[in-house]
């Protein structure tokens, strides 16, 4: 059933990636400020998990030369080829990255993590494909997560917790940890 | 001329088969997995590398 649900959420995002921006870029955004405060000025290479229409590789941008989003929705990720045309861009899901072991410094993945059947997967998955020493900047939706649950997911895949909390003002949690 | 290739070198480099994580090759439009064969579309200079049970949905009905 996983698999279903899936599929059902990614032809959600597909019917709906038209109408994202409008609808969610301001508290995204504020989002988006806040994991922007855990990450240093300058970074190697950076991976943005379910990048959507591409509003945190935007800002992103600047900080790092070698910048990946991925997103298992079409539509979005064609969205974000236009906003952000000479970021790298891969049609891919989070439970299964397609990277190799180490490929990144830092992977940051905003409100996405609440949507995967298997959360375990994802949070594998995203410490599999950071070197060791990699910093991780996670947040997901208070509705599915505390962030004591996050946090425990992330322990769970071998991260070492820095940090965690609410966001202030804001339906997400989040969790900062390092491999 | 040479064709230009359809991604980067650097992003080849670390893409992997989304399913044996096994390391990929550029084959014209696609990459290949060099361990269990599964081939992934790069369409317009994005490479399609879901899993099995995803690609099913979007692969025949995108890919035009």
């Amino acid at each position: 059933m996983d698999v279903e649900r899936k599929r059902e959420l990614m032809m959600l995002y597909n019917e709906t990636a038209s109408v994202y921006d409008r609808r969610y870029e301001s508290i995204q955004k504020y989002k988006h400020r806040w994991i922007l405060r855990y990450l240093p000025r300058r970074m190697g290479s950076v991976l943005d998990v379910g990048c959507g229409s591409g509003l945190l590789l935007e800002l992103l941008r600047p900080l790092s030369a070698r910048l990946v989003g991925i997103d298992f929705s079409e539509r979005m990720i064609r969205l974000a080829r236009e906003r952000v045309p000479e970021v790298r861009l891969v049609l891919a899901d989070a439970e299964s990255l397609p990277f190799t072991n180490g490929s990144f410094d830092v992977v940051v993945s905003a409100t996405v993590i609440q949507n995967a059947p298997s959360p375990e997967r994802v949070l594998n998955e995203i410490a599999r494909v950071l070197r060791e020493g990699g910093l991780a900047v996670l947040t997901s939706l208070k509705r599915k997560h505390t962030h004591i649950t996050l946090r425990n997911l992330a322990t769970s895949a071998q991260l070492r917790i820095k940090d965690s909390g609410n966001i202030p003002d804001s339906e997400d949690v989040f969790c900062v940890c390092t491999k | 001329m040479v064709a230009k290739p359809p991604i980067s070198k650097e992003l080849l480099e670390i893409l992997a088969c989304p399913m044996c994580k096994a390391d990929v090759k550029l084959e014209g439009q696609e990459l290949v997995c060099t361990k269990c064969g599964r081939r992934y579309p790069i369409v317009d200079g994005i490479p399609y590398m879901l899993p099995d049970e995803l690609m099913a949905e979007v692969g025949t009905r995108s890919r035009r």
